[in-house]
């Protein structure tokens, strides 16, 4: 491991990133007993529970907004801002990500293309959730019962479109062999510049460059 | 950004989960009646269901439906647009299992992954 470090994620960012993800992986085990079939629990336990953390994963982004405005405008910035580049890793990925050669990756900024994706699958579902878990909650006696049921078929297709992106997106996160420091940077906000280089190049010469000024002026 | 200004935006992020935390219990406490029936509400669907259901002779011949003369008196009362409850539930139900076989597969093709690309670039 290299000593010199570049910083990517500030510790803000670490701890929504985590409480976010325990909020998911809470919400999916409670939601589980309600959507998968065979499993039933004599109480409203799960689904009180699962009323609670929709708060807090549904909140924990707001917050956030209010403390990083910025950041998060960046965010949705960058999951929408596609160009040629992506649409080039969209194809080179399957060859990469199975163990195929690094050149044919195009250079990507500070997320990549995968990771535009992921982000777009969450903003986009957490609406339909923020939706669909809203209309179940709090009007659920006042639609007709056929809504209230489409609603929850709705619920659950944007569940099963999240859960399979978060499934990758462990697996890249912490398996991958080529995503080494991937964890690590959720750890401590830090990469070493020969894994920002080879996985983020256009980010990685923007801040050296911001250096290279820093350091000229 | 120093070292203590990072801490005062931890405090406060742990703070407002906290605070959202019990927002959800006063949110969820204030609204029990929407998570649940009421047992004055479960009594009276249970009388509903009653009135069919333990009297064999007032049952439909097929006997896990209502008699549907009294249909609208007892379904109705809850479930309003009863109609269209079947293609609803019906397609829960395959939503349920395509998920269970989406998220299959999609374990089985990231174990696949796995396998080929630690033979082919190898885990430092």
């Amino acid at each position: 491991m290299e000593e010199r470090t570049v910083d990517r994620y500030q510790k803000l960012t670490i701890w929504f990133h985590w409480v976010h993800a325990a909020a998911f992986v809470i919400l999916v085990l409670t939601g589980a007993v309600v959507f998968l079939p065979g499993i039933t629990v004599g109480s409203e336990g799960p689904g009180i529970v699962h009323r609670v953390v929709a708060v807090i994963f549904i909140g924990a982004p707001i917050v956030y907004c209010f403390f990083k405005t910025n950041r998060a405008l960046q965010f949705i910035k960058e999951s929408i801002t596609w160009n040629r580049d992506d649409f080039e890793w969209l194809k080179a990925a399957p060859s990469y990500y199975f163990g195929g050669p690094e050149e044919n990756m195009p250079p990507q900024g500070y997320i990549n293309t995968g990771q535009k994706m992921w982000q777009l699958v969450i903003l986009g579902t957490s609406l339909i959730f923020l939706i669909t878990g809203a209309i179940m909650w709090f009007f659920k006696h006042y639609i007709p019962l056929e809504a209230y049921q489409w609603t929850l078929f709705a619920h659950g297709i944007a569940f099963i479109l999240v859960f399979v992106m978060f499934l990758a997106h462990i697996y890249m996160g912490i398996l991958h062999p080529r995503m080494s420091e991937s964890l690590r940077s959720m750890k401590d906000g830090k990469i070493s510049p020969t894994y920002a280089r080879s996985h983020y190049c256009k980010w990685y010469d923007s801040i050296q460059k911001k250096e290279g000024r820093k350091t000229a002026t | 950004m120093s070292k203590l200004t990072r801490w005062i935006d931890i405090k406060l992020l742990m703070a407002t989960i906290v605070i959202a935390a019990i927002a959800a219990v006063a949110i969820i406490y204030f609204s029990t009646d929407q998570i649940d029936l009421s047992s004055e509400e479960k009594s009276y669907i249970a009388d509903a269901c009653n009135s069919c259901h333990r009297h064999p002779e007032r049952m439909d011949h097929n006997a896990s439906k209502v008699h549907s003369i009294h249909m609208s008196a007892d379904c109705m009362t809850c479930h309003i647009g009863a109609d269209g409850l079947e293609t609803a539930d019906n397609a829960h139900d395959i939503i349920e299992w395509v998920g269970i076989g989406i998220a299959g597969a999609t374990v089985a093709g990231l174990g696949a992954n796995f396998l080929v690309a630690k033979r082919r670039i190898g885990i430092k």
